[in-house]
């Protein structure tokens, strides 16, 4: 499994809790749940891309 | 229900019932489909933690800091014991997903333990109860 299949299947598990937490009505769910997994993956990519000059 | 911010002898039991698998509070409290999806999302996220080899933190005395990794883990209930009894607690360091598959045996801990409040908040009456999913 790749990382980044492993980061968006995990980001989907988290995002689908946060918005059945988040939210009340199932459209607002879908909308919040969506809204976190796209931030989730793109800030994710976006932070590794950022760390990859800095060495370990 | 019991009447606002009151914790009753039945709502603690099911908040119990709620921590040891997750989802069952908020069926319990006739939110069946929130309840199942909830369930979906954090026993999903510790599975596949585990199924990374990711295993889960434990309290090491020379590391305090793991001792609050143990303490959000054990947020997961009856899986915690589970994974545990079957040799599944250690994980693997040398595998691709370890840090990965730890974080999110962490992580589903601890969005239990959020669950459990919202289960509390809807119990109480603090929260109302919504149609939704």
């Amino acid at each position: 499994m790749s990382h980044l299949l492993i980061l968006m299947v995990g980001a989907a598990l988290i995002s689908l809790v946060f918005g059945v937490l988040g939210q009340d009505q199932p459209k607002a769910q879908l909308r919040y749940g969506l809204k976190l997994f796209g931030l989730f993956v793109v800030l994710s990519i976006l932070a590794g891309w950022l760390m990859y000059p800095f060495p370990l | 229900m019991a009447s606002q911010g009151e914790l009753t002898p039945r709502l603690g039991g099911i908040l119990v019932l709620a921590w040891l698998v997750p989802g069952t509070g908020h069926a319990l409290l006739r939110q069946r489909g929130r309840g199942g999806l909830l369930a979906l999302g954090i026993l999903g996220l510790f599975v596949l933690g585990l199924a990374l080899r990711g295993g889960m933190y434990a309290p090491i005395p020379a590391e305090p800091l793991t001792y609050l990794g143990a303490a959000g883990t054990l947020g997961v209930g009856a899986g915690y014991f589970v994974a545990q009894v079957a040799g599944l607690a250690g994980g693997q360091p040398t595998e691709r997903g370890f840090e990965y598959g730890r974080t999110f045996t962490l992580i589903a801990g601890l969005l239990n333990i959020l669950a459990l409040l919202d289960v509390y908040d809807i119990g109480t009456g603090r929260k109302g109860v919504a149609k939704a999913a």
